[in-house]
């Protein structure tokens, strides 16, 4: 219970040294800080609508964060969950477009599956990559992101532009396939509840089961876990394609949610995601939290910029920072522990701690 | 196709090339001594802010270029101390500086040069001026290919030589990779496998402002949200591509400038291809060229992304 205690001081710390300096940054460059960061508390918690809202946009944070979080427990850098959530929303965008004769329930179901099947896909490639020919997944999915991204791009201009808007974007999904609000009359919709279910499932099987824990052996040392029998290749493989399908996933749920495709679906989700598994210490529990934090600053940084006129690309300064100051304070945590261990020696205890931690 | 249509489309391939040619020439060598740096692509983009706005406000394009490497050398070296002193990962430090940039070029801009929903008299920023070298240029399709472009473009060739001799004739270059193969034995022959590495990540990082600052004040004379689109991470392929040596930077930056001067070749040509499947073209050809090179990997650094830890 302790230990648990104290994992929760790292990002605790790391959120207020990025408070401190995106408020300094917020008054070198002239703005009233209160007001900023009232507006973004205002936006998020004033009524039911808001908070609401707020689960909202949320939501594919959160499916993007566990993508990334289980990526970074196999040792695998998705840079591409962004990639794979547009092609999980392109995915269930064709299903809702063309299969409009199924009874609702069914339709939303296939949709889901087929954006999740959109972004296993996506994700395989570059799994596969690596695990059979060695090339980075880092490039690969960079790459695989700006594909889909002009994909996206070539069917809202083209095969299914909805011609009477201005904006390119696409025909709107059948009627029965908009996703069910969860508090009727809120913008929250049943996707969030199946995220956060997921993410119950993914700490289970990342943590009590043997397909888990063979993905994180491998992401703790690839040769011992090849010794010790795990087929390394194959958890490559895997792991890449259940953190495309859970991008794929949530991207299919934004899709159902606003109902039509058009290239600006995500404003860059897939990179917020990398600071929701690191917040959460790609924790699948600690995903839930991590992701509404920062479906909140998004939905309180549009706000920002309409009443107190600072740039919604504020939160990405904020966002950058936060990654660096948790990233140090886990270096920080580390060669304190390796004090304590000098003093005290007690090297293994502490080593195999750092282990079960990581 | 004619003559002037291939004329074209060889010197926008050179034009489209120097920006990765700058940057993967600095990530050659911070590459060398062990150090992967996504974060190239937030660099080049913050670089093109700072050169745009030096040039704009300043009022003349050297005084852009300076502000960009200046800018590009503080933000790296956030880079360089986290991950070299204290040891942190580097893909992610890299991912948060992309971010970082990302967000903080926009909010400048906005805060610089967005006033009252307009953009201030006029947008464009003093430019590189091309520079025809005097009867070199006169040569049928050789001439505009090679020899009529801004100085930029000249220092990144020339900085292809430099670098090759340093890499392969002097002690630095014998250092540099000594740190990014071997920091032990490095260590152990006495030499300051940080330091290296500290100030190999800084020239790239100069580097990296020079490739930035390319794309605003000498390609265009204006800056946009997000104008790298990707440069970054394709120059950090055109290493790979390049396998760790300046000469092979050279042809790999080649390689892709000719693929994103395909664009305009098709545009020329009227083949009607819908444009985003045209821009697909240059990250389809990254993912091909990794893949073509990992059969043979020889040239990569062995303590690539390794953070060295003195024993």
């Amino acid at each position: 219970m302790k230990e648990k205690l104290i994992s929760l001081i790292r990002p605790l710390i790391a959120i207020v040294i990025s408070l401190i300096l995106g408020a300094l940054i917020l008054f070198i460059a002239g703005y009233d800080v209160a007001d900023a960061f009232g507006a973004i508390w205002n936006a998020s918690f004033r009524n039911l609508r808001t908070i609401t809202t707020t689960f909202n946009k949320s939501s594919p944070l959160l499916f993007v964060g566990l993508a990334v979080a289980i990526s970074f427990r196999g040792n695998v850098f998705n840079i591409g969950a962004e990639g794979q959530l547009l092609m999980g929303a392109v995915f269930a965008t064709l299903v809702g477009l063309y299969f409009t004769a199924l009874p609702g329930f069914l339709l939303i179901f296939l949709m889901l599956l087929a954006g999740t099947i959109g972004g296993a896909l996506w994700a395989f490639i570059p799994g596969y990559l690596k695990a059979k020919y060695d090339v980075s997944e880092v490039i690969t999915t960079i790459m695989f992101n700006y594909i889909a991204l002009n994909f996206i791009g070539y069917l809202v201009r083209g095969p299914i532009r909805d011609t009477t808007q201005a904006e390119p974007q696409s025909f709107s999904i059948a009627r029965q396939g908009f996703l069910p609000e969860m508090i009727p009359g809120t913008p929250l919709h049943f996707g969030y509840l199946l995220g956060v279910v997921l993410a119950v499932v993914l700490f289970y099987m990342l943590f009590k089961t043997y397909v888990g824990y063979e993905v994180r052996a491998v992401g703790l040392n690839k040769d011992a876990a090849k010794v010790a029998g795990v087929n390394v290749r194959k958890t490559i493989v895997g792991t890449m394609l259940i953190s495309g399908a859970l991008a794929g996933l949530g991207g299919a749920i934004e899709l159902a949610n606003i109902h039509y495709l058009l290239e600006g679906i995500s404003p860059g989700y897939g990179f917020t995601g990398i600071a929701v598994a690191i917040l959460a210490n790609s924790n699948p529990i600690g995903v839930v939290f991590s992701s509404f934090l920062f479906g909140f600053l998004n939905a309180g940084a549009t706000s920002m910029q309409r009443s107190a006129g600072v740039s919604a690309s504020f939160v990405q300064i904020f966002q950058g920072i936060m990654i660096i100051a948790i990233a140090l304070a886990t270096v920080a945590k580390k060669s304190l522990t390796k004090k304590i261990e000098k003093k005290l020696d007690v090297k293994p205890h502490v080593q195999v701690i750092e282990e079960v931690k990581q | 196709m004619d003559a002037l249509q291939i004329t074209n489309f060889l010197a926008s391939s050179v034009r489209m090339a120097a920006p990765l040619l700058l940057a993967s020439l600095g990530l050659v060598i911070s590459e060398r001594a062990g150090l992967i740096n996504i974060g190239v692509e937030g660099i080049m983009l913050m670089s093109a802010f700072a050169a745009y706005a030096g040039s704009k406000i300043a009022g003349g394009y050297w005084y852009g270029l300076m502000v960009a490497m200046l800018v590009s050398i503080v933000i790296i070296s956030i880079f360089a101390i986290t991950t070299i002193k204290y040891k942190a990962q580097q893909v992610i430090i890299g991912a948060a500086l992309n971010m970082f940039c990302a967000g903080l070029s926009s909010f400048l801009y906005r805060l610089l040069f967005y006033n009252t929903g307009r953009f201030d008299d006029g947008i464009a920023a003093a430019s590189f001026p091309r520079v025809a070298i005097p009867g070199l240029s006169q040569i049928p399709i050789l001439g505009p290919t090679l020899f009529n472009h801004n100085v930029l473009v000249y220092f990144s060739y020339i900085m292809v030589i430099v670098l090759w001799v340093v890499m392969n004739k002097t002690s630095v270059g014998l250092k540099i990779i000594a740190a990014g193969e071997h920091p032990k034995a490095a260590d152990s022959l006495g030499i300051n496998v940080l330091k290296v590495r500290y100030l190999a990540t800084i020239f790239s990082g100069i580097m990296m402002g020079m490739a930035g600052a390319y794309l605003s004040i000498a390609q265009a004379s204006s800056f946009g949200e997000d104008m790298t689109a990707g440069r970054g991470f394709i120059a950090m392929a055109v290493v790979i591509l390049g396998k760790w040596s300046p000469i092979g930077s050279m042809l790999g930056a080649l390689f892709f400038g000719a693929a994103t001067a395909l664009q305009l070749l098709f545009q020329i040509t009227g083949i009607e291809i819908p444009r985003n499947i045209i821009m697909m073209i240059p990250y389809i050809a990254t993912v091909v060229a990794v893949l073509a090179v990992s059969q043979n990997k020889v040239g990569a650094p062995r303590a690539l992304g390794v953070p060295y830890e003195k024993s």
